[in-house]
């Protein structure tokens, strides 16, 4: 992510470019007043992805640089977060108004600027996604509206982590014995996908399946998980590996990253899309089934309410 | 990343040491334009601009002492930074300007 930060104070801008540097951001530009920056949206040739910009500036303040700069046709949607002190929180209102998007404390903290810049980070992987979605429903000129069946494990357009429901269910006939004790599936099934499926079109209930495919990718980011949809609202993943998180804490984090659309669903009058991550399924040893009964029985415990799930831990196939 | 050490900026390889380097640098400019203000403050000559002056430099050590681990010295900023907000009285602000010029001298010193 491209970042644009403004502020009069170097010592202010350094401390922020160590500090996204800290969290993964190391493309950051600085700029010491409104002017040079509007110059650089201007004439250096860059598109930047997000502008962090100080509220209170000499000259040309943050609320008027908002203004300007949502009137450079490049930046309409860019997300623009407005820095300012806690006793300036007021303020940030004019900014607002002006067409800011966020706004984060000063002095900074690491933890707010993490959830800040990412929740921009999703936002932006979002609006690709959702410009790939258009890209791909323009390419279906013939078809004006996108049939989509419930029960169905449909490709989801852009969800470029996923893989075929069928193609996972055939990697697991292909597994060895050993690998195949070695391999577990969960799955994670969104709880109100009926409820979206009948009340929206067949392309919005796909746009949503994108929403919480993103969210997924996003929590498992730093995991070895084979990720498919396998239809009725429901994704299962397969790893080899221990997840790196408890699935309660998975759970906690996909719906709180799709709680970022509220606005967005709220628009079209949906629900948010809230999931339920199941425990995860293993073969037993010595008790030969099929093999993609561990892919069964993952659905099967992401579909039950825990309270109503057998208590005996970890389920085995 | 889940634990992220702030006060770390003073080893060199640390991704926060140009900002604590350059904190410390213009830690004699800040120092001075708060005394000479306060002088004027004392004086009662030149009150409209020492405000000035005193809210820009405790706005701007206000907005970044903390992040680099000087608490304190944020603190003692955003009072000062309150107070010249709040149209408080002369003798409130150079109260609460003292401890912060003391700070940023022992800054210098350290």
């Amino acid at each position: 992510m491209r970042i644009l930060a403004i502020d009069d104070d170097p010592v202010f801008l350094e401390l922020l470019a160590g500090m996204l540097r800290m969290i993964g951001y190391a493309q950051v530009t600085t700029m010491s007043s409104g002017q040079e920056a509007l110059h650089e949206l201007d004439f250096s040739g860059l598109l930047y992805d997000c502008i962090l910009s100080d509220m209170q500036m000499p000259d040309l303040d943050g609320a008027a640089l908002t203004a300007a700069i949502r009137q450079r046709t490049a930046y309409r949607q860019t997300p623009i977060l407005m820095i300012t002190a806690m006793s300036g929180k007021n303020t940030v209102d004019e900014a607002f108004a002006a067409g800011a998007t966020d706004y984060i404390t000063k002095p900074l903290d690491i933890i707010e600027l993490r959830a800040r810049i990412g929740m921009v980070d999703r936002l932006l992987a979002e609006r690709r996604r959702l410009a790939e979605f258009a890209r791909l429903v323009g390419q279906r000129a013939a078809a004006a509206e996108i049939k989509a069946e419930f029960e169905t494990p449909i490709m989801i357009p852009g969800f470029d982590r996923g893989i075929e429901f069928l193609a996972m269910e055939n990697y697991l006939l292909t597994l060895g014995v050993k690998r195949m004790y070695s391999t577990s599936a969960f799955a994670i099934h969104i709880k109100n996908a009926g409820i979206i499926f009948n009340k929206a079109s067949g392309s919005t209930y796909v746009q949503m399946l994108g929403d919480v495919a993103a969210q997924i990718v996003d929590a498992l980011k730093t995991e070895e998980v084979m990720i498919a949809y396998a239809g009725s609202g429901t994704f299962v993943c397969m790893t080899e590996r221990d997840l790196g998180q408890a699935t309660d804490d998975l759970e906690i984090l996909i719906n709180i990253g799709l709680m970022d659309f509220e606005t967005i669903y709220a628009s079209d009058r949906l629900p948010v899309p809230q999931v339920r991550v199941g425990e995860p399924a293993r073969s037993a040893f010595l008790s030969p089934t099929k093999p993609t009964r561990i892919i069964e029985r993952a659905i099967q415990s992401a579909t039950t309410p825990p309270e109503k799930r057998p208590k005996s831990g970890q389920l085995v196939a | 990343m889940t634990a992220i050490e702030l006060r770390g900026g003073r080893r060199p390889d640390h991704p926060l040491a140009a900002a604590e380097r350059l904190f410390r640098q213009v830690a004699a400019d800040r120092l001075d334009v708060l005394s000479t203000a306060w002088v004027r403050l004392d004086s009662g000559h030149h009150i409209a601009e020492a405000l000035v002056d005193i809210r820009s430099v405790s706005h701007k050590i206000a907005g970044t002492a903390a992040s680099l681990g000087h608490a304190g010295l944020g603190q003692l900023a955003e009072k000062v930074e309150a107070l010249c907000m709040n149209g408080s009285g002369r003798d409130d602000l150079q109260r609460a300007l003292r401890p912060l010029i003391s700070a940023l001298a022992e800054l210098i010193d350290d």
